[in-house]
């Protein structure tokens, strides 16, 4: 059954609640939330008693309706629009800027211990072979060398699937260069590093391929040999469930709606084209690393992570230990972009060692690791829409190939299947195994490459119908937020002065383009937080939810502010360690949509137990009070006031807390996020150099709760965007099957002369989902549009489409027929 | 047709970014909308073969391959 996104515009339209404001230049005023909730309703399921209350909903520029929804009785009113709060929606400084910017911040990297050891991980130089032996006995005897853990195969009940070619060892099989296979842990770096130098690997080499499309052929070495394509083959049954393998390729997953082949015959217009993306490494500044203090009672684990949680359930389950004796601290995280989740193996040899050595290990990669661990994969589309005069979509079909090296989840059909509307669709998507460094998850996996594909094909089409690109996407489709987001682009920017393709005569061409994104919401039940309320006043929030970087500790602090009416950095702010109560993982842009209501659902519950506690002493009734400005105020005596101190000193005990875990949403809807991305550049047809000059984007994400973080992150996915359509390619040796450029001097990212003019316009989207609204923004921060919006500018720029990226100067060359080769000529993956 | 979502009971120790979240209502919609990217891995191997030493995927971490283990066990 094909997943069906309801887009806003259907959700409101199917809404039989949905009341609309009568003025939309001035939204009906909503009432700011007073501490005032409705009264009990009986709930309609068997779940926890609930009341009715009415939300605001909709888009600002669209005018604002309400929606009713039945809420938990222990929440709070809900929220007025941002314009009416205090502190939420307002552009806010990062809560930990300055400790960042002094150098203050810990991070895993930082970490230092008593009697801490340095772990340096070995891996393997070969890209594909069995390991004969491993002779540690020489780094073994290094003084300074503590322990060596060398990575053994783990069998179970596992049966090798094909003895003839896989012959049983105590070692795993090597599959890439770079494959984790010892550790070593010593009393400093250098010594780790020089004991490393000393272990000898003997392999037994095998052949091996690195190029997806060699791997593709018939009689390529296979990455994962035996029995292909048959189901019960995988060591005695339990095969592929319609995703068969042949060789190397392992696919298609297959989706279809309605009749693709009726749809482009009922088409006046197709299009269709092959494009290419590249793959790009993480890249991540602080790389993967852990320090591990294993102890008796606890094993105390200090990890570069996106989820704390993740990290604690590995530990437990691989070390068979109750996750009670497992504490997990995320302090602060320098970038993880989708790539760390659990343990991975630098974790378990770290805690390996920590364990045998009886002393705290830090094991953090190395910059060319880092490069290896883990990527976006690259990909082959063949992409081809049909579509009526008037640019109604008829057909949409999608074949991908790419590889994620060792593993899969090279997919790329999201944009394809998830943006506009049409009713007949097919796409089908392969992994191809290669013998390089796995994938992984990617700031929006999948979508920058299917995006790359499909919004230039979007584009060729409205060139093809003769139509403004934006007027297109006007007809075609049916999200209400990004129709809001077109028109500002139309509105702010130069669009309206788009020449014809290739207009300028000089050897530099300017040109601009737009390209759109697709995001999904989702939200984690594994959300919990605690606010704590003092005596003296003091306001604390702990959770065990990290901060990758994004800003989250900010944001809760704003949410706990707006309740109390505090500036937020009169809130403490302690998250990032599994003794706090569980948070979310960060990834998928769940982590403000996910762990905000339960913030707020606990800092109301702190303040109802408040005004309960020191209601009697100030001879009223606790729902006589209510906080605003850190002061507490009395409804219906406004002469009278307390500061919040005054009255947290009234307390009977030292302190009151409340926890709270986040419900589910109020309404079972399956809604999308998004942004419409709009780029300026020039381009140097004699050298092939592709400058951005300026970037409009338009984006929405729920309610913002932090303005000035949400640009932040589309700031940082616009310049990662440009990165990956501009610079970034790892490049492999097909001889050696090595990563030539595992380094950041030849691994080209986008430096500060590379940076355009940004601007960023928000566009609030309440959809009545929780009690704050929030929504994630990581993935469809820009990174997801903007090689398509540079490609589009490209074309509007030169006449030329680029149907491969990195865009750089030899590929504009070629492109453009300046140098011997094929326009649009595969890049080397 | 499209390719079908496998029904049988995965390993316990095939994991994936999504494998660690709490999706409630949602969790059947990511794997759908995630299907096609998603990367996994074997919390016994940590790497992309499991140890049967073939590759890792939802569709195969099922029953009945040699190293499937349990995720209802103690």
């Amino acid at each position: 059954m094909p997943l069906e996104i309801i887009t806003q515009e259907q959700e409101q339209g199917a809404q039989p609640g949905a009341k609309k404001v009568p003025n939309a230049a001035k939204p009906e005023p909503q009432a700011v939330h007073q501490d005032v909730a409705a009264p009990p309703v009986a709930s309609k399921d068997s779940g926890p008693p609930k009341r009715s209350e009415s939300f605001v909903f909709g888009i600002p520029q669209n005018g604002l309706t309400s929606k009713q929804r039945e809420v938990p009785v222990d929440e709070p009113p809900p929220l007025a629009r941002n314009a009416d709060l205090r502190y939420i929606g307002k552009p806010t400084a990062r809560y930990d800027g300055p400790a960042k910017a002094m150098g203050k911040g810990k991070y895993t990297a930082d970490v230092q211990l008593p009697g801490m050891l340095y772990a340096r991980m070995v891996d393997a130089s070969v890209p594909h072979g069995r390991i004969v032996s491993i002779d540690t006995a020489a780094a073994e005897k290094l003084p300074g060398v503590r322990a060596v853990y060398v990575v053994q195969h783990t069998y179970g009940l596992a049966e090798l699937r094909d003895p003839k070619q896989e012959t049983p060892s105590r070692y795993p099989l090597i599959r890439y260069a770079g494959q984790p296979i010892a550790g070593i842990a010593a009393v400093s770096p250098q010594i780790a590093d020089d004991a490393a130098k000393l272990i000898k690997v003997q392999y037994d080499p095998m052949p091996f391929v690195v190029d997806r499309t060699e791997a593709r052929a018939a009689d390529a070495p296979a990455v994962f040999p035996g029995p292909a394509d048959a189901a019960g083959s995988a060591g005695g049954g339990g095969g592929p469930k319609g995703v068969p393998q042949v060789g190397n390729v392992h696919g298609p997953q297959r989706k279809q709606t309605g009749d693709p082949a009726a749809g482009f015959a009922a088409a006046d217009v197709v299009v269709e084209s092959e494009y290419f993306t590249q793959v790009q490494t993480h890249s991540a500044l602080e790389t993967h690393g852990f320090v591990v203090d294993w102890k008796p009672d606890e094993v105390t684990v200090y990890a570069s992570t996106q989820g704390t949680s993740s990290v604690r359930n590995d530990m437990a389950d691989v070390f068979k230990l109750p996750k009670s004796q497992v504490r997990v601290i995320t302090e602060f995280m320098g970038g993880g972009f989708g790539a760390k989740f659990g343990i991975g193996n630098e974790g378990a040899v770290a805690a390996n060692l920590s364990r045998m050595t009886n002393a705290p290990v830090k094991l953090m990669l190395d910059r060319r690791q880092e490069h290896i661990v883990s990527n976006r994969p690259d990909s082959h589309q063949k992409l081809k829409i049909g579509a009526k005069r008037d640019g109604t979509l008829t057909a949409i079909e999608l074949t991908s190939y790419g590889t994620a090296g060792v593993g899969t989840g090279a997919g790329t059909a999201g944009p394809a299947t998830n943006l506009y509307t049409c009713p007949n669709l097919l796409t089908e998507e392969y992994d191809v195994f290669t013998n390089a460094g796995p994938g992984a998850a990617f700031r929006a996996p999948g979508h920058p490459q299917g995006c790359f594909a499909f919004e230039q094909a979007i584009d060729e089409l409205a060139v093809k119908l003769a139509m403004d690109p934006i007027a297109l996407r006007d007809k075609i489709d049916e999200n209400q937020a990004r129709r809001v987001e077109r028109q500002l682009i139309v509105e702010r920017t130069n669009w309206r002065n788009r020449r014809p393709a290739g207009s300028d005569a000089g050897p530099i061409k300017r040109g601009m383009g737009v390209a759109q994104s697709v995001w999904y919401r989702f939200v984690s039940m594994n959300s919990s937080c605690e606010v704590r309320v003092s005596r003296d006043g003091s306001v604390e929030l702990m959770s065990a939810v990290q901060d990758l970087g994004t800003g989250t500790k900010t944001m809760l602090a704003i949410v706990v502010a707006e309740e109390f009416g505090i500036p937020p950095g009169q809130v403490v702010i302690r998250i990032g360690d599994t003794r706090f109560p569980v948070g979310p993982d960060s990834g998928g842009s769940v982590t403000a949509g996910s762990i905000t209501p339960a913030v707020r659902n606990a800092a109301y519950q702190a303040k109802q137990q408040l005004f309960a506690a020191v209601a009697p002493q100030l001879g009223t009734t606790p729902d006589n009070l209510h906080l605003a400005e850190g002061r507490v105020l009395f409804k219906n005596d406004p002469s009278r006031s307390y500061t919040l101190k005054q009255i947290t000193g009234k307390l009977p005990t030292d302190e009151i807390s409340a926890r709270a875990t986040r419900g589910p949403e109020y309404a079972k809807e399956k809604l999308t996020y998004g942004g419409v991305d709009y780029v300026e550049l020039a381009v140097d047809t004699e050298t092939g150099r592709v400058h951005v000059e300026k970037v409009f984007g338009a984006h929405d994400c729920g309610r913002p709760i932090n303005p000035t973080g949400v640009i932040s992150q589309i700031n940082g996915g616009i310049l990662q965007g440009i990165s990956y359509a501009l610079f970034e390619q790892r490049i492999m040796d097909r001889k050696t099957g090595y990563m030539l450029n595992a380094n950041l001097d030849n691994y080209k990212i986008l430096g500060a002369r590379e940076v355009p003019e940004i601007e960023i316009e928000l566009v609030e989207n309440y959809i009545a989902q929780s009690s704050t609204d929030a929504a994630g923004i990581g993935e469809s921060a820009g990174i997801i549009t903007l090689a398509a919006a540079i490609g589009n500018a490209f074309f509007n720029a030169t006449g030329v489409r680029m149907r491969s990226i990195p865009m750089t100067p030899a590929n504009v060359l070629a492109a453009l027929g300046k140098v011997p080769g094929q326009p649009g000529q595969e890049v080397q993956a | 047709m499209t390719t079908p979502t496998p029904t049988q009971a995965r390993c316990a120790s095939l994991r994936s970014k999504s494998s660690y979240g709490a999706f409630g209502d949602f969790h059947e919609e990511l794997v759908e909308i995630m299907g096609a990217t998603t990367t996994y891995w074997c919390l016994n191997t940590m790497g992309k073969a499991g140890p049967d030493e073939h590759y890792v995927h939802r569709s195969i971490c099922q029953q009945g391959r040699s190293c499937w283990e349990n995720p209802d066990a103690d």
